[in-house]
């Protein structure tokens, strides 16, 4: 689709690509990039030709310093534009990992996009900052921690959440955001400090399980709003990688697995499929688990069903950002068992 | 083309938080990098100065990087020569040609790490071949831009042609670069 002067712009593209053209120039050729794909196909082509020239201009010989003196230099530099992830105990590396994912996001939202509608409610990503900040709040409350605004005993987890969401509505972004990472660096503090408290169960809304559980599940949730905060931005978001990944992986098949010991045993709440699947998880976060569906017997030697899923889209499933059919799942065996097991996989997040 | 997996790796952990990996990525580019920004602004403190912006850019906004697009190191090569080109613009000297006595980089006392990545060498001899086979006009214009930061106009001025002469031979030579790279592989 041409624009007006688009043929002018496109003059420009090998200028531009070897930073040869004034900053209004620049300015112009990248506003123009983000409406017409053609250019900025050959642009991104003309890219990487233009970067290939920097291997090329460097003689055969060229002397390259030792840079290990100003090491410490740069790096120190590069600290103060933007916090590292917060120290913590090995079972709570998804958590801090994740934390550090939302701060790249972060890094990309303005004020525009903090007050734009993400796919959440009617949550826009500054609320979803303040929901992550509120959801924090409760697992610090769990181990012995004094958050603010104050966790009630028995506090119901949604409307905690809510009124903090309204709270954080009149507060400016920054302020946000000083709130949400103090309340992480809180946690990380306590966990370095008494890292026991891992195995310790707690009970945080409708769940029962160790903090170290908790953590994951806070992880998992930070990833998914970092996600969808990325959205209302415009940024890809790379999920976390394989060894932060898979403690949530392994989590969600664990937790299916048991599900009738919590009192569910179908999606419907009407007798359903009983049987075990082999589901099979693949790429980073990958594994493979037996999952009994609707029973706790003991599984049968053969599973009734096998699931072969990639593990991101898995896990995208149980958050509800995609749906059974669109995850490219091969299937094998019975066909509704498996279909039960997607049913009952967004369980895992509700609160 | 499918990323590598350790610039995958690398950019995963950058975005964690994980300042061991911007170490690492200093280790294996931050000469490299420096070399770059030496020799489009002449001066060693400015080189200095661009290579440590390229990594606080890195690690503050690691998400302008996408690791399916193109290599870590050709991005970080594609900062560091637009900030060395704002370094040479910015300087209110008189440009010439062949600049007096530029601020030389000291030779190193000891040789760069193991892990410093000094030459992409399996595209290296490549782009140098495919560039010294540009016609005498087209290359002359991408030398002028790329290694002294000229614009177009002041390449044009340089080489006596008008602007859009300028313009085109480096749309030219940039897309003959780009398709003789993609014949080998390399791109």
């Amino acid at each position: 689709m041409s624009v007006p002067g688009a043929g002018h712009v496109a003059t420009l593209l090998g200028a531009w690509a070897l930073d040869a053209c004034d900053g209004a120039e620049a300015g112009a050729v990248a506003a123009h990039l983000r409406a017409c794909t053609l250019c900025a196909d050959e642009a991104a082509l003309l890219r990487s030709a233009a970067a290939a020239l920097s291997e090329s201009g460097l003689a055969a010989g060229t002397h390259y310093p030792d840079l290990a003196p100003r090491r410490a230099g740069v790096l120190a530099a590069a600290g103060t534009r933007r916090r590292p992830a917060p120290a913590v105990p090995n079972f709570a590396a998804p958590f801090a990992a994740t934390a550090g994912l939302l701060e790249s996001v972060l890094a990309e939202v303005d004020d525009r996009a903090w007050n734009r509608r993400s796919v959440v409610h009617t949550w826009t990503a500054g609320d979803l900052v303040a929901h992550l900040a509120a959801s924090d709040a409760l697992v610090a409350a769990a181990i012995g921690l004094d958050p603010d605004p104050p966790v009630e005993p028995g506090q119901d987890v949604l409307a905690y959440s809510e009124a903090f969401i309204a709270v954080a509505r009149a507060w400016p972004p920054r302020r946000v955001l000083s709130h949400w990472r103090a309340g992480v660096d809180a946690i990380a503090a306590r966990l370095c400090a008494r890292p026991e408290v891992a195995e310790q169960v707690v009970d945080i809304g409708a769940t029962h399980m160790s903090v170290a559980n908790q953590l994951i599940i806070r992880a998992f949730e930070t990833w998914i709003h970092a996600r969808d905060i990325g959205e209302v931005a415009g940024v890809r978001v790379p999920a976390p990688s394989d060894r932060h990944l898979r403690p949530m992986t392994e989590l969600a098949a664990k937790v299916l697995d048991t599900l009738p010991r919590l009192g569910i045993f179908s999606s419907t709440g009407h007798p359903g499929p009983v049987g075990a699947v082999q589901l099979t998880l693949t790429g980073r976060g990958g594994g493979s688990w037996l999952v009994r569906i609707g029973t706790q017997a003991p599984p049968p030697a053969v599973p009734d069903a096998e699931i072969v899923v990639d593990a991101v889209e898995f896990c995208l499933l149980v958050a509800e950002r995609r749906g059974a059919d669109e995850l490219g799942a091969v299937v094998t065996g019975a066909a509704e068992l498996a279909a039960e097991l997607f049913a009952l996989a967004p369980i895992l997040a509700q609160p | 083309m499918s990323p590598a997996p350790a610039d995958v790796d690398l950019h995963d952990r950058v975005v964690a938080g994980d300042e061991g990996a911007l170490g690492e990525i200093y280790d294996r580019f931050g000469s490299f990098l420096l070399a770059l920004a030496h020799r489009v602004t002449r001066d060693r403190e400015a080189a200095h100065d661009v290579v440590q912006e390229v990594f606080a850019h890195l690690w503050e906004r690691p998400l302008t990087f996408d690791p399916a697009r193109g290599a870590m190191r050709a991005w970080l090569a594609t900062i560091a020569h637009r900030r060395a080109v704002d370094w040479v613009r910015k300087e209110e000297r008189h440009r010439q040609l062949g600049r007096e006595n530029p601020a030389e980089l000291a030779p190193a006392a000891v040789q760069p790490g193991p892990e410093a990545e000094l030459e992409a060498t399996e595209t290296v001899r490549e782009v140098r071949r495919t560039v010294s086979d540009l016609p005498d006009g087209l290359r002359e214009a991408v030398e002028l831009a790329f290694y002294r930061g000229l614009t177009y106009r002041q390449v044009a001025v340089e080489l006596g042609i008008p602007e859009g002469t300028a313009k085109s031979r480096m749309r030219s030579a940039l897309r003959q670069l780009a398709n003789r790279l993609a014949e080998e592989g390399a791109v």
